[in-house]
């Protein structure tokens, strides 16, 4: 009997191999659990979105892979195709276009490629697309503001850096990091409960 | 609500009941029984029995007289029909299940099915999918065919009556068919519309999907990388008295298919022979 927990680790090894070069990776929200699932796009390169990370929150179905992952932007971006209010998104092979021959990280690469090129006539969100077809002056300036807001996640160093400076010693701020999937404020809030 | 917004309300409304309707029938329905020509005779076992003879076929042709018309040429070669849900995967479950229906109890096919099962991976490998998301197709693919000559044929109903692992296997027939048509795509693109710039889109928007319907090309790609003949009828509203039989596959003119199925505009269902 086939099931789609194996396939979804096979997944997320596989992704994991060339996250460097894709700029699309994937992690595990809660270990074990192979239903819910955290994506990081890189913003392509050469548009409003350089130098932000994105991140996707991903639900597997239960009928995965015949049903589509399911997807939202948790990050506030500022796009046509995305809700700037919920983070919906929309783009066909998340919808009726979806096939068990794609797979999370092709879901993910597809977004980046979204980010790199609107589509403003099949819209998500109405405001931005007509500001983004109308105003492209303004719609480019939005969306930059709003990479540099809400999208510029500090490296892993870096952040490690920020915590043991404040007088944590190195590796229960490394472990704290894992055990939080990186995130910093729930990381220090561990650091001083266990102080 | 403006007027768009209950547009598309009434559309997702009706939508829903349409998907209601398709889903209230068998994913793979009973085999008729055995054709009666006494048209009495019919009509009793079709009260009786409620059985998916040529008789729920004539009912659900119903008015249309072009259609009517064309159904005693089907019953004069033809013994029984089985219905199958029209959700757009019609053509694929009606040929995955036959052929697993006939292969069950004929090894040779077995053991030359597997075969070709068993490259599959390498085959669909090549022509650019990934091993990740399709293994889990071939391999169950090959384990059914390993142990197929152990199923019952209620076993096998059963298993293409349920979602969920059956849809593996019909899924399964849509990857097949679109490897094949990656394959050779020199032979198929002048089949296909215009609007897809080649082989992998159409692919991906048209046969990888479920739901979407197949046209000749995938039948010919599926019938070709099975190796089965495949016989269609055609019942349709031309003015001809008998529908029309088109073949695909490996095999002589007047060989007789190793699958029969009924094709009308939309729609495939399997006939026995």
């Amino acid at each position: 009997m086939p099931t789609d927990r194996r396939r979804v680790k096979r997944e997320l090894e596989e992704c994991a191999k060339d996250e460097e070069l894709t700029g699309v990776s994937v992690r595990l929200v809660n270990d074990g659990d192979y239903t819910h699932l955290t994506g990081k796009i890189k913003g392509p390169s050469g548009t409003c979105y350089e130098g932000g990370i994105f991140s996707v929150d991903i639900e597997i179905p239960e009928s995965y892979p015949f049903e589509p992952p399911k997807m939202r932007f948790i990050t506030k971006i500022w796009h046509p195709n995305v809700s700037s209010q919920t983070g919906a998104i929309c783009l066909d092979i998340l919808k009726d276009q979806w096939s068990p021959a794609l797979t999370i990280k092709t879901a993910l690469v597809s977004l980046q490629a979204l980010l790199s090129a609107p589509e403003p006539t099949d819209p998500q969100d109405a405001q931005v697309a007509r500001q983004y077809l109308d105003e492209p002056e303004t719609f480019q300036r939005t969306a930059e503001f709003w990479t540099n807001t809400y999208a510029t996640e500090a490296t892993e160093d870096e952040v490690v850096k920020r915590i043991c400076d404040m007088g944590f010693p190195e590796d229960r701020v490394v472990a704290a990091l894992r055990e939080t999937n990186g995130d910093e404020e729930a990381a220090l809030e561990k650091l001083l409960s266990e102080a | 609500m403006d007027a768009d917004d209950e547009l598309r309300a009434q559309a997702a409304a009706q939508e829903a009941e349409i998907e209601g309707i398709v889903k209230s029938r068998p994913l793979i329905g009973p085999k008729a029984r055995d054709f009666v020509s006494d048209s009495e005779m019919r009509q009793i076992l079709h009260r009786k029995t409620q059985e998916s003879g040529f008789e729920s076929l004539r009912e659900e042709l119903e008015g249309t007289e072009a259609f009517v018309r064309k159904i005693p040429s089907l019953e004069s070669k033809y013994t029984g029909i089985r219905h199958v849900r029209g959700d757009g995967n019609c053509f694929y479950r009606s040929f995955v299940f036959r052929m697993f229906e006939v292969a069950r109890t004929d090894n040779a096919l077995r053991t030359r099915l597997l075969d070709v099962a068993r490259e599959a991976l390498p085959y669909l490998t090549d022509v650019g999918y990934e091993e990740v998301s399709i293994e889990t197709f071939t391999d169950f693919c090959v384990e059914t065919l390993e142990s197929l000559d152990k199923l019952s044929q209620e076993d096998l109903e059963v298993l293409f009556g349920e979602d969920g692992e059956s849809d593996y296997l019909v899924w399964f027939g849509r990857l097949a068919c679109a490897g094949f048509l990656k394959h050779q795509p020199d032979r198929f693109l002048p089949f296909i519309p215009e609007s897809f710039c080649d082989m992998n889109s159409f692919c991906s928007r048209e046969v990888e999907p479920m739901g979407k319907e197949a046209d000749q090309p995938q039948v010919i790609a599926l019938a070709e990388y099975w190796q089965l003949r495949v016989c269609v009828e055609y019942i349709d509203s031309s003015d001809e008295s008998t529908t029309s039989t088109h073949v695909f596959g490996p095999g002589d003119d007047d060989a007789p298919g190793d699958i029969c199925l009924l094709y009308r505009p939309g729609h495939y269902e399997i006939i026995y022979a």
